[in-house]
């Protein structure tokens, strides 16, 4: 053992002096990072993030209307961690990873009030992976697996009932780290199938349907998000319809409708490299059964192109995931905004941007990273990589 | 009528003849959106006039266009492009340059380094570019303030006001624009000497004999830009001078920094996220491209005793090219959309000052247009020149 | 064969439809039309009415006008005016759905209708009058911009101040105001522009920037609640300067008269309410058994048994009386929100007129 160890070193440091370098370099800068973060790290307090919790989370939605939130969290962690045993089912090293991530959160976001909740809300997770685990070798497992696939694609749907029934608090009071996901998932459920649309429209044999889409993917593509969601604040309530209020939508909606197009133009981009890959002979066998259009496009090729871009397509999510930080631009505070607002809010938090930012930017980058690890399984599982 | 339909029904029998028919019809809706649009946006204020009245507002970072408020909305606007195509440029090379070196580290075996690389894409390719860009402003904020500035001699000059260095300065002959016409041809010149002369290179198989001296190309043409551009700096009577900043107190004792070439927090902020960000992806892409070449490459490299690094300069990352190229186009671009994320931290690029001339005039539309177009005409003009090195690129292969 | 009849059904489908879609397509143009000869458009008070709520564009970031506190409420000098109006029109001050609002985004919120009412400590200025589409109610509050500089910078007018960095808002008069006076002076800046109040304000902190200019109630505000760390409130001087007129006051869309009419009656009322003495605690007494005619009108009570008067603003007659309920009259909203801020009121401009200031209201007749 202290052999390999030995060697693994030896390995590192010799063999050129390139190689020796290299190493001594890569030494001092993992120093200077390591040393740099642990000064912050205990330099730091932490009031600037634990007394503004709930701008974080939930924005500014009314304490009363907080019993939304929570069940929404309670759902998603039921469905969240039972789909983990399920279709992942994690290694031990993962396992401790997310045990650790869900404790750093716990950490960081519980008050004395909510404690109970938080209770709940752990007892629901372990609880609902145990539940999967003790029935993984039953066969009730294929009927709950499909229950879980039912319940992921309605999920979307549910949180806004959870959102809206009883008189629900208006879009604009959103924010915080909910918006966010709302906005993300709204884009990816609304962008996905349009994106699918557009992708089949450019590579569609009639030149009107292909000219039509490519100009709608490239100009969209051609300008930042930014700008588009600038468009959304400024111009696009002139060019809604009078009739059925359409054109005094809350400035959410806008926004979902621009991140929905921004992402089906980009998701079609993807899927485009998707069907270009696709052998043609397998286009012609269809046809030689003589496949009309329709069944030809849902059974042969979609399957086929969707699956070899599905990582690619799982990063482009992520992007969006990101994005959904630039609505800023709308005076909606999202997680990002309420990070940036609440360090110059209060005199005693002065200084204090980087704690308050580095708690939005870990937030984030669990749920990319959660995505991201996934886009790698899919890959592996896929043989795609691997050469 | 029963004829009719007969008819019809024969006609569209024909797969071309239904596909027309779906055509005009998609065409007919698509008609009608645009119709419809164009009827909203007639009701609005289209024209860009107002680009022509005097600006009346301040510009902090100007570069190559002399902006002053006086000036009109026209130049306001270009002085945000040139700001916008700065950053871009010096982004997208080192980024490509920290990208492949991270892309290479990545299959390194040497562990130390590859997981620095791991590292470096995980953490940082996760997180919002906004979120980024903050955190190198606050970062660049935390420098010397003015009054406790470091300055090293008289040379640089640092504080969070910005990091001065030495720069040229026209001087007071009036012949600096001749000078740069003048380096400018040079230029042109050493370039038509070098292509002809490797060309002959190439064709004759022998170097090009000049009095019976052999003559490489790349090293005449630099020596005659040299000896151009010496010559023409005496002759013009130094044209340029040396410009050192200066850090001084005025006369109610506050600190003042000037002169130099000014590297401000702001644009080293959108700089740094820019090029960290994007580099995370290229790094990527790198190393995708590398592991897809045959493992023959390697091993066969290796056997012909070539080191580690000259396996991977010479027989992989030129092979790995052409798979690079095409997805590092797109990176590229996506940088040039996410430089308008600076107007967060006051880094006044196109994006900002069209912001402000949208608000001081109170027509949106026409500016976004305008945005739209120079954000289109900028990646097309990337496009069509990574296009143009990516078929030189697959040219040598061939 | 069955592919052909398929077909017609679909022919003959997508055609109904297109029927369907022009003939609603030259609907909407006629309604286009009629938008462009119809000048008067259906009032905001109506559609505000019909809501239920009324949507405020404010300010969530300047302590005493606007400020969005930890516990997710507004509160401040404009909030006030949005819960008075809200009152005025729904007898609830809760009624208001508060929109945060940048400078730069606050002028067409407000055109597009993402809110009904901006009160955002915006300036009355000519051009804004003109281009853009809002009108100006009355004012509430007479400002004007200054400069704020570090004390130990020893600058005391803005001509020692050559060379220097600004930071500036984007979007706002102050960013023009800035530039006019430093070219009058012949003088070179740098201006430092920032999208929102934030990072402008982290700049500062961090010494960015020589001068911070805006209007003299925000410096107030910002020098009051400067963090003890770097420097407290003693550190920082504003300029005796004022670099330009800045009214500030509610704001409606054009042409929208019967909303404009109740917002700008509201603001008269309450500093009618304070120059009659009428203030959150009395008013229900008053009301009871107003002094004299001129009171009974405004709370839009019956004078000794009399009539009421009503003006017919389109909302109830009492309206100047719930708004006075909710937030107080003109000097008590001042006193709450502004003079912790060390906005000294006496001897200023927004005393009552009978004070010598300019504060007057038009009378209720």
């Amino acid at each position: 053992m202290l052999d390999k160890k030995l060697k693994w070193i030896f390995n590192t440091f010799s063999g050129s002096v390139f190689n020796t370098v290299i190493s001594t370099f890569c030494i001092v800068l993992l120093f200077f990072v390591i040393n740099n973060l642990l000064g912050f790290i205990s330099n730091s307090e932490w009031a600037v993030v634990t007394e503004n919790r709930r701008l974080l989370l939930i924005g500014r939605m009314p304490q009363e209307e907080e019993w939304r939130a929570w069940s929404i969290l309670w759902i998603s962690s039921f469905l969240i961690f039972s789909s983990l045993k399920s279709f992942i089912s994690p290694s031990k090293k993962e396992l401790t990873f997310i045990f650790l991530i869900v404790m750093i959160l716990c950490l960081i976001f519980t008050t004395e009030s909510s404690i109970f909740k938080v209770i709940i809300t752990l007892m629901i997770s372990s609880f609902s992976y145990l539940l999967t685990k003790y029935i993984s070798d039953t066969p009730i497992i294929h009927k709950f697996n499909k229950f879980l696939i039912f319940l992921w694609i309605f999920l979307v749907p549910l949180v806004f009932c959870l959102l809206l029934i009883a008189d629900g608090p208006k879009p604009t009071l959103w924010g915080g780290f909910l918006l966010n996901i709302i906005l993300a998932s709204v884009a990816i459920g609304i962008g996905f199938p349009l994106g699918l649309l557009f992708a089949l429209g450019r590579a569609s044999s009639l030149p009107a349907i292909k000219i039509v889409c490519t100009v709608y993917i490239e100009t969209i593509r051609g300008a930042p998000l930014v700008a588009w969601l600038l468009l959304a604040w400024f111009v696009l309530p002139k060019f809604l319809p009078e009739f059925w209020g359409l054109n005094d939508i809350s400035v959410v909606v806008r926004a979902m409708i621009i991140l929905s197009a921004f992402t089906s133009a980009y998701t079609a981009e993807v899927i485009r490299g998707g069907l270009q890959s696709i052998p043609k002979g397998q286009i012609e066998a269809a046809d030689s059964l003589n496949l009309n259009v329709f069944t030809k496009t849902s059974i042969i090729i979609l399957p086929q192109a969707i699956r070899v871009v599905i990582p690619a397509l799982i990063s482009t999510f992520i992007g969006v995931f990101k994005d959904t930080s630039l609505v800023f631009i709308l005076a909606l505070t999202d997680l990002l905004q309420v990070g940036r607002i609440i360090p110059e809010q209060d005199p005693e938090f002065f200084g204090k941007a980087l704690e308050a930012l580095s708690v939005v930017a870990f937030m984030f980058w669990i749920v990319s990273i959660a995505l991201s690890n996934l886009s790698s399984r899919v890959e592996k599982s896929m043989g795609i990589g691997t050469r | 009528m029963n004829l009719f339909i007969d008819k019809l029904s024969k006609w569209s029998r024909s797969q071309r003849n239904r596909n027309l028919i779906y055509q005009i019809i998609f065409l007919l809706f698509i008609g009608l959106f645009v119709n419809y649009l164009i009827a909203k946006a007639s009701l609005l204020e289209l024209t860009l006039n107002h680009f022509n009245s005097r600006a009346g507002f301040g510009i902090s970072h100007t570069f190559l266009i002399d902006y002053s408020s006086n000036n009109d909305r026209w130049s306001a606007y270009f002085t945000g492009v040139i700001n916008t195509i700065r950053v871009c440029l010096v982004a997208i090379v080192i980024a490509t340059l920290i990208g492949t070196l991270m892309g290479v580290a990545r299959l390194s075996k040497n562990i130390l380094f590859s997981t620095i690389a791991f590292l470096y894409v995980e953490i940082l390719r996760n997180t919002p570019l906004l979120i980024q860009i903050i955190f190198w402003q606050i970062i660049f904020l935390k420098l010397p303030r003015i009054s406790e500035a470091l300055t090293l001699g008289s040379t640089v000059v640092i504080s969070n006001r910005g990091i001065l260095l030495p720069y040229a300065k026209a001087s007071e002959t009036n012949s600096s624009n001749i000078f740069l016409y003048i380096i400018l041809l040079a230029i042109i010149l050493a370039f038509c000497i070098s292509y002809y002369l490797n060309k002959r290179e190439d064709i004759d198989g022998m170097k090009f004999k000049l009095f019976n001296i052999n003559l490489n190309g790349n090293l005449t043409g630099t020596l005659i830009f040299l000896i151009i551009s010496v010559f023409a700096y005496y002759i013009l009577q130094k044209p340029y001078i040396i410009d050192l900043p200066s850090l001084y107190q005025n006369s109610k004792g506050t600190f003042l920094q000037s002169g130099g070439f000014e590297f401000s927090p702001e644009f080293g902020a959108i700089l740094f996220a820019l090029v960290i960000y994007t580099g995370t992806f290229i790094t990527e892409i790198v190393r995708g491209s590398i592991q897809s070449l045959p493992k023959g490459q390697t091993e066969a490299a290796l056997s012909l005793g070539l080191s580690n690094y000259q396996t991977m300069t010479v027989i992989l990352l030129p092979q790995a090219l052409r798979s690079i190229i095409p997805p590092l186009t797109n990176q590229f671009l996506n940088l040039t959309k996410n430089s308008s994320l600076a107007v967060v931290i006051a880094y006044p690029e196109l994006f900002m000052v069209s912001r402000t001339i949208m608000n001081n005039s109170g027509r949106a539309l026409p500016v976004f247009f305008l945005i739209l177009f120079t954000y289109l005409s900028l990646s097309l003009f990337i496009s069509v020149f990574m296009n143009l090195i990516n078929r030189r690129v697959t040219r040598i292969g061939t | 064969m069955r592919k052909s009849k398929l077909f017609l059904l679909f022919l003959s489908v997508m055609s109904l439809t297109l029927i369907l879609a022009c003939s609603s397509e030259t609907e909407v143009k006629e309604v286009v039309k009629e938008v462009e000869v119809m000048i008067e458009r259906p009032s905001t008070l109506k559609t505000v009415q019909d809501r239920g709520t009324l949507k405020c564009g404010v300010n969530d970031n300047l302590t005493g006008f606007g400020v969005l506190t930890s516990s997710g409420a507004f509160e401040g000098f404009d909030i006030d005016y949005c819960k008075a109006v809200a009152a005025a029109i729904f007898g609830d001050a809760s009624k208001v759905e508060y929109v945060p609002l940048t400078a730069s985004a606050r002028f067409e919120a407000l055109g597009s209708g993402e809110i009904d009412l901006l009160i955002r400590n915006t300036t009355w200025t000519a051009s804004r009058d003109r281009d853009l589409a809002n009108d100006f109610t009355a004012t509430t509050f007479y400002d004007g911009q200054g400069m704020m500089v570090y004390a130990d910078s020893g600058y005391q007018t803005i001509e020692d101040m050559e060379g220097a960095t600004v930071c500036v808002l984007q979007g706002t008069t102050t960013e023009l105001n800035l530039d006019d006076r430093f070219m009058s002076a012949g003088l070179k800046y740098t201006p430092l522009t920032f999208e929102t109040n934030d990072p402008l304000q982290a700049a500062f902190e961090e010494k960015r920037c020589d001068g911070w200019t805006t209007d003299k109630s925000g410096l107030a505000s910002k020098r009051a609640e400067f963090p003890a760390s770097a420097g407290g409130p003693d550190s920082l001087v504003v300029l005796a300067e004022t670099l330009s007129k800045e009214p500030l006051g509610p704001l409606t869309r054009d042409n929208d008269s019967k909303f404009y009419d109740v917002v700008q009656w509201v603001v008269f009322g309450l500093i009618q309410a304070e120059e009659s003495g009428i203030t959150s605690s009395n008013v229900a007494a008053m009301a009871a058994s107003p002094k004299d005619p001129g009171m009974a009108r405004l709370l839009g009570v019956p004078y000794s048994g009399g009539e009421v008067s009503d003006f017919q603003f389109g909302v109830d007659p009492t309206f100047i009386q719930h708004a006075i309920k909710a937030v107080g009259n003109y000097g008590e909203i001042y006193e709450k929100h502004l003079t912790p801020l060390g906005l000294t009121r006496a001897g200023s401009l927004n005393a009552l007129w009978t004070d010598g200031g300019l504060v007057y209201a038009p009378p209720f007749r």
